[in-house]
């Protein structure tokens, strides 16, 4: 009887030791975020107002640097690289929206073409979404009719189902369609504009480097977190183990 | 003379109390998704998705599943949530009853039953679309599972029973994971009875690896629901990573100190809200017998310590170990702003509780304590009625401001916090957006201008712990009300208007 009270006890101290140190509640972050995106609301947070803080901006501007060069070319880093020197809000803040819109259209294509990997098209499908409502302020359009081309094109590509309950059949023709309707509405409204003011290729060519994956394989990550996964539940068992030979 | 008339009484009031709980629970089925949460699981029904936030992580696959079974006759995903809850919560019953009549008749078994399902609280989570009430009633169920594995502990279906009611409760509702301390002890108790037999050790890793291998199931139809396995890890990586790099996370994030915590969460949380649903009577009588069973508590004690009780008393002490595990995981890592997440101990509680009065009762108060139960049920079962009519009928803050915005002509974009969740769900034909960032409001305040900038009162006062000049900018428009009870974060809704120039 006291035994199993001490026992109780130690659970206890060991829950409370594992519980989570900061007193606040947990939270699960949002996969939806899109980074590009999210860089261009620190951009234009930081331009805003009659003072623009130019460092902050280039210092978010240049985390985010490396991947706008190797998806969408020399070309379009070299002209906001240009705007940023030549600290001119407009120019830049523009420059910066056609490069999400440019993001849209990277998204929708790899989407398009891994339309048969579920989990991938939804996951480039919700990173569209996101560089789309960052636009969304910005467009003097009805909010209503894009947000259900995506709302249509996510039920366009099926549904596994939970235990198969809710299964649906992907119709990648309407992705398609519904796809191709946001790009029209979007496409030309933020065009690229170069250095002396003129319009550099609004279509610009997105050629993407083909050894560039859409998305960070995370299976190297996957296996650690396994091995570590296993080897803590081993050091449990052990213990368990252990303090009942104890006990004895 | 007397007695037989009140034992029939007695059967009679507790089982309208059941027929009561079910029939009120299904026609006062809250019609509302009234937060954020209610409605990732109402949407989760039309489709399952987690990137989506239908349901949040981690899923709920049970819950979800049973929902979706109902919701082929009932069209609303709410009502179809909700009426599972019913379901469930009338069949703990069952285990409640089976448990106290371990300990006391059947006369006084049925009698707790109905008085811990008539506990208002639990009674109105009834009628809500959320995962909590289908876990309260599986937690019961798992607790007696528990306490048949101990009565047979050479028994391996009883426990492979207790193993599968922990993977249901975890698939319901990972946040009850603390409760499988109670798994924890089961372990301990039936490796320290086995004590000489051969082979216990090997048998207590099989048990370990059996309760694992019972999560995967539902673990694995979560993944499955991705597609396949590896677009579940990316979409967990998503998440994991989406924590880390979440814009403008931590800017509003507020800290309370330990002490006032622990006040919150114990002292308006549990006591006032869900042990006592803000009633007088039920506290007034609830702290009577809390005092007559304190003042008898030694004679129970010391009577009777033959083998079925001290199993019994080992049951007991358990049961409280679980709780206080669970108290304080609530204290340290769930959301102090909302009560729901203590309501799991509630049930257990009072039912530890009632068990003594009742067992107390024998010691020359049998005639005090048998009246105080039934009045603790009758005001139970008006106070949670009436509640219950309440929260099925009065708008909630999030609806009538919704209400307000569907009718205002300008052009106009709101800016909120969980909000927008409910407008989502509304089909709200409005500009809604989330915001939590004062720096990045402005700059997009300003680039939308010709729109009227509106935002509600969790957005302002974020702002305010980010520039102390924010209310300078705001005009109050219109304030929305709900009962705090239901509505505990946006019960009041205030709603501003933006001018940068004022």
């Amino acid at each position: 009887m006291k035994r199993l009270l001490q026992f109780g006890l130690a659970i206890i101290f060991a829950a409370m030791l594992f519980a989570p140190s900061q007193v606040s509640a947990y939270s699960y972050g949002d996969a939806n975020t899109e980074e590009v995106a999210e860089t261009f609301k620190l951009v234009e947070t930081a331009l805003n107002g009659p003072a623009p803080d130019w460092n902050a901006a280039e210092e978010a501007y240049k985390v985010r640097k490396s991947e706008i060069k190797s998806h969408f070319g020399d070309a379009v880093a070299s002209i906001l690289d240009h705007n940023f020197q030549a600290k001119d809000v407009n120019l830049t803040l523009s420059n910066f929206k056609a490069v999400l819109v440019l993001n849209l259209d990277r998204r929708f294509n790899y989407a398009l073409a891994d339309l048969n990997d579920y989990a991938q098209a939804k996951l480039l499908l919700a990173k569209a979404k996101s560089t789309y409502a960052t636009l969304q302020p910005h467009m003097e359009l009805d909010a209503g009719e894009i947000d259900k081309a995506f709302e249509d094109a996510l039920t366009a590509l099926g549904n596994p189902g939970l235990f198969g309950v809710g299964k649906k059949e992907p119709d990648p023709e309407a992705f398609k369609s519904n796809v191709s309707f946001i790009q029209n509405k979007i496409s030309l409204l933020f065009p690229l504009q170069g250095a002396e003011g003129e319009e550099a290729s609004p279509s610009l060519p997105v050629d993407e480097p083909v050894q560039h994956a859409p998305l960070e394989r995370t299976q190297k990550t996957n296996v650690g977190v396994t091995i570590v996964v296993i080897a803590a539940m081993a050091a449990i068992g052990g213990f368990i183990i252990w303090w009942m030979r104890r006990k004895k | 003379m007397q007695r037989i008339p009140a034992q029939i009484a007695t059967w009679f009031a507790a089982i309208v109390a059941l027929i009561g709980i079910g029939y009120f629970s299904l026609y006062y089925a809250s019609p509302f998704a009234r937060s954020w949460d209610e409605v990732d699981f109402a949407l989760a029904l039309d489709r399952f998705d987690l990137l989506a936030m239908q349901p949040h992580f981690p899923g709920y696959p049970y819950f979800i599943i049973g929902g979706t079974l109902v919701h082929h006759w009932i069209a609303d995903p709410v009502k179809a949530l909700a009426t599972f809850n019913a379901a469930m919560a009338l069949s703990s019953a069952v285990p409640i009853y089976l448990l106290a009549r371990r300990h006391v008749n059947q006369r006084a078994s049925l009698l707790i039953a109905a008085l811990v399902l008539t506990t208002p609280y639990l009674w109105l989570m009834t009628a809500r679309p959320m995962s909590e009430c289908a876990g309260i009633a599986l937690l019961w169920w798992f607790l007696w599972s528990v306490r048949q594995a101990m009565e047979y502990p050479r028994s391996k279906a009883w426990h492979a029973l207790t193993l599968v009611f922990f993977g249901l409760l975890m698939g319901t509702r990972l946040s009850f994971f603390p409760f499988g301390t109670a798994l924890l002890l089961l372990w301990a108790y039936k490796y320290k009875s086995n004590a000489g037999t051969r082979g216990r050790k090997v048998r207590l890793l099989l048990s370990v690896i059996s309760a694992c291998l019972i999560q995967l199931v539902w673990v694995a139809g979560l993944a499955l629901s991705e597609g396949t396995l590896s677009g579940f890890v990316k979409l967990s990586m998503a998440f994991v990573k989406g924590h880390f790099t979440e814009w403008g996370g931590g800017v509003v994030s507020i800290s309370m100190p330990f002490g006032r915590r622990a006040v919150q969460l114990f002292g308006n949380n549990l006591l006032g809200d869900v042990l006592l649903s803000r009633s007088i009577v039920i506290g007034i009588l609830l702290a009577l017998l809390l005092v007559l069973v304190w003042m008898r508590h030694r004679l129970i004690s010391e009577t009777s310590a033959d083998e079925p009780e001290h199993l019994n008393r080992l049951f007991r002490i358990g049961i409280i170990i679980c709780l206080s595990v669970y108290a304080a995981w609530a204290l340290l890592g769930q959301n102090i702003e909302k009560p729901r997440h203590i309501a799991p101990i509630a049930g257990p509680m009072l039912f530890l509780v009632y068990l003594s009065a009742i067992r107390t009762a024998v010691f020359g108060l049998s005639r005090i304590i048998p009246m105080i139960l039934s009045l603790i049920l009758v005001a139970q079962f008006v106070q949670g009625a009436m509640l219950l009519k309440r929260q099925a009928e009065q708008i909630p803050a999030v609806y009538q401001l919704h209400d307000y915005l569907s009718h205002l002509d300008a052009p106009f974009v709101v800016y909120t916090w969980e909000e927008t969740r409910v407008f989502q769900y509304l089909k709200a034909t409005y500009e809604h957006r989330d915001i939590v960032t004062y720096d990045y409001f402005k700059a997009v305040a300003r680039a939308s201008s010709g729109q009227r900038v509106l935002l509600t009162d969790k957005v302002l006062r974020g702002f305010e712990l980010q520039d102390s000049k924010a209310r300078d900018h705001v005009v109050q428009l219109s304030e929305f009300k709900s009962d705090s009870l239901f509505d505990p974060v946006y019960g009041r809704i205030i709603l501003y208007e933006w001018s940068e120039n004022l």
